[in-house]
């Protein structure tokens, strides 16, 4: 080329100290510290999860041994069954902290998954455009024609019961509207000018969608994704309450609020304790989404 | 010497259901080092396809015919890798819209340093060093904190600046502005074509400046080509288009810029009719059902372009006078 070519030596010259290093998520998590909101939820969240590891371990009690001479004992501080004990005699507390380890493990695992393949699918469609957009969300189409129930018991039937089951089952289906909805917005993108810029100033398609359409997607992303995990995690319940989730003595917070419901008249504090455990994770989640998504927009400071 | 651009017969067509349009057909042109070269002509004329078409950036039913040689280098049919590694480090590109034309989630930094570090593998000290450097080529003061920025921090003149630093980090043979102050301020305008133009004079750049803005042309341009729906139909200096053109499309170009200098106030001269569907292009002269000196033979024969004198040569078989000329 005539021009002048760059030469690192004339830029050496300028003699600028290198820069710290800043990214997109190190700007994030600076504004994350910033919101109070988010970062309280976070530790709430923390500490229900540290319980919940923790909890199981150093009590006398296990989640399975019945005890019958103290069958719906009522929560009480000196007989050492804090949060009381269940129609079994079994101790509530550490079952709502194994129905918090179920519930957690089930909601994040499958919103990960979830959220993995949806991301991937929207976007590769979204960016590829034209007959091969149009194949993969006719896919998502049929498979969300899929009657879900039918689809779990089959899934039952043909791999017997766990809990590895019922992330494959609610994985498969609540990644379909995170890829409509990235798809949507990456067709929107893609026409955006700083891809073209992107584009003549020849970047790869791939580095596109990695360094530029991927972090424009991270704020619904999220979003959807903090959504996810406490519909998984009542998704969970209503399986468990069909039978076809988490098999007892196993538990997880949906199993507990249902099998506390049918109680509720006599012994309410069964239905409430867990219910309040399910509703702080829920509202943290959520709160913590939020901030996420305030974190993840540089116009939010 | 041969050009620094070379572009011979270039057509580009889009396949569509209702059938074939063509945006650019049979272009000519030339580009020297350092020259810079303005092409005009209403929205719609091809003037971005045809740009984008040389870089090999066309969407996908779009075809590209012809010969486009950058320092002698056959680009159409180029391998797409070829083309890659020249988009941004043999032509830089400056887009219209500098609102949209930066990445909101990335900072100014981060995009400014991706070109050089994507074609000149610099590492990342270096390659801040060049952006800085860059960001002072562009007059933008407190270059460091502005690397920390986000665009939406930025005003729209100071983003516009930010985006001509990034076309130039690797220093470009050609830089491409379509329509770099069609979204600015008319001050801020000023500003950034008073840059552009220092910017040719310090790198000895070769600029293509795409608009539909005469003014802009006055300012920056050596010379001038004048489209119209996908064809050039004059091409001459600045003097030549301004002072004595040749084509009635320059012509009401002209005429359809609003003078300050009348001392009672005009009525805006508007060109009469649509360009035409570039789906079902008219036989003859496209810009024949809007010319108020149209012939029989217009409506026949594609006029091509002759030459007037040299360097000057216009598309049009009318050869008489175009009404009130200037100059």
């Amino acid at each position: 080329m005539s021009a002048p070519a760059f030469s690192p030596e004339a830029a050496l010259s300028v003699g600028a100290a290198a820069p710290a290093g800043r990214s997109l998520w190190h700007d994030a998590w600076r504004r994350l510290r910033h919101n109070r909101a988010a970062m309280t939820s976070g530790v709430v969240l923390g500490v229900i999860l540290f319980a919940a590891v923790v909890v199981p371990w150093l009590s006398p009690y296990n989640y399975y041994s019945p005890e019958w001479t103290l069958l719906d004992a009522p929560p009480a501080f000196h007989g050492g069954h804090v949060f009381g004990t269940d129609d079994l005699g079994r101790d509530l507390l550490v079952r709502i902290m194994w129905g918090c380890r179920v519930s957690l493990l089930i909601g994040f695992v499958a919103s990960i998954v979830s959220v993995a393949i949806g991301v991937v699918w929207g976007t590769a469609a979204g960016f590829a455009g034209g007959r091969v957009d149009a194949v993969m969300m006719r896919a998502v189409d049929i498979l969300y024609s899929v009657p879900f129930i039918p689809f779990v018991i089959v899934l039952v039937v043909m791999f017997g019961r766990n809990v590895f089951l019922i992330f494959v089952a609610i994985g498969a289906v609540s990644w379909l509207d995170i890829a409509r909805i990235v798809r949507g917005q990456t067709l929107s993108l893609r026409s955006a000018e700083f891809i073209d810029a992107a584009r003549v100033s020849g970047v790869r398609p791939s580095a596109i969608v990695a360094r530029h359409l991927v972090p424009n997607l991270m704020g619904i992303v999220v979003i959807y994704a903090t959504l996810t995990v406490p519909s998984v995690i009542l998704f969970e319940a209503f399986l468990s309450f069909l039978g076809l989730g988490v098999q007892a003595p196993m538990t997880s917070l949906g199993v507990l609020v249902s099998d506390g419901a049918s109680v509720l008249r006599s012994y309410p504090y069964q239905l409430f304790i867990p219910g309040a455990f399910l509703a702080t994770i829920v509202y943290c989640l959520n709160d913590v989404g939020d901030g996420l998504r305030d974190a993840l927009d540089p116009k939010e400071r | 010497m041969p050009p620094l651009l070379e572009v011979r017969r270039l057509s580009v067509a889009f396949h569509t259901r209702e059938g074939a349009v063509r945006a650019v057909s049979d272009v000519e042109l030339e580009l020297a080092a350092g020259e810079t070269l303005a092409v005009v002509g209403e929205s719609g004329s091809g003037k971005s396809q045809m740009l984008l078409s040389m870089l090999g950036l066309l969407a996908r039913n779009g075809r590209a015919e012809g010969s486009v040689r950058l320092d002698g280098e056959e680009l159409l049919g180029a391998p797409e890798a070829r083309l890659a590694e020249l988009r941004g480090a043999a032509v830089g590109y400056v887009f219209q819209d500098p609102m949209t034309s930066l990445n909101p989630y990335l900072s100014i930094g981060t995009q400014l340093t991706e070109p050089v570090r994507l074609h000149k593998g610099a590492d990342r000290a270096t390659a801040y060093r060049r952006a800085i450097e860059m960001l002072k080529a562009v007059h933008i003061p407190e270059s460091e904190r502005r690397m920390r920025q986000y665009p939406h921090e930025l005003s729209g003149g100071m983003r516009q600046r930010v985006a001509i630093a990034m076309a130039l980090m690797c220093s470009p043979a050609i830089l491409i502005a379509d329509e770099p102050t069609t979204a600015l301020d008319v001050t801020v305008q000023a500003q950034v074509l008073a840059l552009l133009r220092e910017i040719k004079d310090q790198f000895g750049t070769a600029v293509i400046l795409v608009t539909h803005d005469l003014g802009v042309i006055a300012e920056l341009a050596d010379r001038v080509h004048v489209m119209y729906a996908g064809r050039i139909v004059e091409r001459g200096s600045v003097e030549d288009i301004f002072y004595r053109y040749r084509h009635p499309y320059t012509a009401a170009l002209k005429r359809s810029v609003p003078s300050w200098t009348e001392s009672r106030p005009q009525r805006l001269v508007a060109i009469s009719g649509n360009p035409p569907n570039p789906l079902r292009l008219p036989p003859g002269c496209a810009f024949a059902p809007r010319c108020a000196f149209r012939l029989e033979v217009c409506g026949e024969r594609l006029p091509v372009l002759e030459r007037v004198t040299d360097g000057h040569a216009k598309a049009c078989f009318y050869a008489g006078p175009l009404g009130e000329e200037e100059g």
